[in-house]
């Protein structure tokens, strides 16, 4: 079957492969900074363990962030008068750094013992917006026609919301997804590297995760476990692509209108 | 609004006015009526208000003035196709009959059923991408056929289609109107294929109907040259005055 490849998705797929070559000029630059360190190099085991625990941690908030996304942005587009009202107060919650309030998450969910849940907190924030923005971008770009059928078809209530709206979103579902999960990855360092935001903190008090592990390493001295860390997180965001990414984009293009 | 009642008359527009929150009206005490069983074309200028007088009749629209009588069970073809990609031209077919609570298979049944009787045997597997643009607006009179309508509504179907398939479809969409007996309305922005297909030509300018134009030619119409010609020339005298 014959697919059409939008022009974004073309860029995207020979991106790609420049991206993980500048990756790896980048490590190799990194790793002539590092002076030869007697630290042991982390088992592979301990890395793969780190970048399971970030996964699920990433994982939950996407779960979340679509949760909250999809009714967000169909409430948005109910109408111009929902449009007038939702659509500057999400510019403004979007554009407001949420990172600057990380120390008062932290705060509130260590008061209940849940730490990890302050990470999760901060990636669900970061990777909302690309959902809803680019959700709200899809069921704008669903041609009136469309919605007008299902009224005259009387396609209505869950009937509606499962056989049209849902599908004719897909494509912006699927680049919505892709975006927050690379503003996740971007923010997951951060994320699960409580202490510089503990007072008093330790590396102890931060989550485990390739995040710490990356922001640990060259503090011990370990420069080798820098990079296994790094190239781990690049392989297996490499990985993510090209099968589970790369595939969607390209599945989602059936769901595409002309 | 009022609902249809016992009269020869499937849709009745009384003095309906619809203007839009900008202020902008589409109707002004504008006054219509189809006859059951008609071929009725609306034709005109833009912005004269033909498109919203099918809106609500297809309850696209509701009006901000006047009485409306109209039948509940209406049926569209949309100048796009309105079709969903993701759906295969049974897919399509079926959905509407889906959506009326109709199983999965019946629905595939009788929709197969009407994309056999346009002509598209064997494309019923097909997703609308793969189809021509003739092809995919049959699925869509396939799709409006399906659910059964009291009366069919046509927005600008062919507008987009190259002579040959307009010929072809007006051919079929003429065949499905004697053979069915359901009355069809049309919008057409060209007097030539409101002539060619129509028995009742509605002349709307200026947010109303300026004037009704009956065609008592026999199908096709464009087989009595001269006729059909003088009709054209007379509509045209009156569209453009």
């Amino acid at each position: 079957m014959h697919r059409h490849h939008g022009p974004a998705l073309r860029a995207h797929a020979a991106f790609t492969p420049f991206f993980l070559l500048v990756v790896a000029f980048g490590i190799f630059g990194i790793a002539s900074l590092f002076p030869f360190s007697p630290a042991p190099v982390a088992p592979p085991s301990y890395i793969a363990a780190a970048l399971a625990a970030t996964f699920m941690r990433l994982m939950a908030a996407y779960i979340a962030a679509v949760i909250c996304a999809v009714p967000l942005a169909i409430l948005a587009t109910r109408g111009a008068l929902m449009e007038k009202i939702f659509l500057p107060v999400f510019d403004i919650l979007q554009s407001v750094p949420t990172l600057a309030f990380f120390p008062l998450v932290i705060a509130i969910f260590l008061q209940y013992g849940f730490v990890n849940g302050a990470a999760v907190f901060i990636l669900f924030l970061n990777m909302l917006w690309n959902i809803v923005f680019s959700l709200i971008a899809g069921i704008g770009a669903v041609p009136h026609e469309i919605f007008s059928a299902a009224r005259v078809f009387n396609m209505r209530g869950a009937f509606f919301f499962k056989r049209v709206l849902l599908p004719a979103i897909l494509p912006a579902f699927v680049t919505g997804s892709l975006f927050a999960w690379a503003e996740g990855w971007n923010v997951v360092i951060i994320a699960e590297v409580l202490h510089t935001y503990i007072p008093g903190g330790t590396s102890a008090n931060d989550l485990f995760g390739i995040g710490s592990v990356l922001a640990n390493a060259p503090a011990s001295g370990s420069g080798a476990t820098f990079i296994a860390a790094i190239l781990g997180l690049v392989g297996l965001i490499a990985v993510l692509n090209f099968v589970v990414w790369q595939r969607l984009l390209h599945y989602a293009e059936t769901y595409r209108f002309e | 609004m009022r609902k249809h009642t016992d009269s020869n008359d499937i849709i009745a527009f009384e003095a309906v006015s619809k203007a839009y929150g900008t202020g902008d009206a589409a109707l002004k005490d504008a006054s219509l009526s189809v006859e059951r069983g008609s071929f009725t074309c609306i034709i005109g200028p833009s912005g004269g208000g033909k498109s919203t007088a099918l809106k609500i009749i297809a309850g696209l629209e509701e009006p901000t003035s006047g009485t409306v009588m109209k039948p509940d069970h209406v049926s569209m073809v949309f100048q796009s196709g309105a079709l969903m990609p993701w759906l295969t031209a049974g897919e399509n077919a079926a959905l509407p009959l889906e959506a009326q609570g109709m199983a999965a298979d019946k629905a595939a049944r009788e929709a197969r059923k009407w994309l056999r009787m346009l002509g598209l045997r064997g494309l019923e597997g097909k997703l609308p991408r793969e189809l021509s643009g003739g092809e995919r607006q049959r699925v869509g009179i396939a799709r409006a056929l399906a659910v059964n309508p009291a009366m069919l509504l046509l927005d600008e179907p062919f507008a987009a289609l190259d002579p040959k398939t307009t010929d072809d479809l007006h051919r079929d969409i003429v065949d499905i109107w004697k053979e069915t007996g359901k009355t069809i309305v049309m919008v057409s922005h060209s007097i030539e294929e409101a002539v060619a297909l129509s028995t009742r030509i509605l002349l709307m300018k200026d947010h109303v109907v300026r004037k009704t134009f009956d065609i008592d030619l026999p199908h096709p119409h464009r087989a009595h040259a001269v006729a059909f010609s003088r009709e054209v020339a007379h509509i045209r005298k009156e569209f453009f005055k």
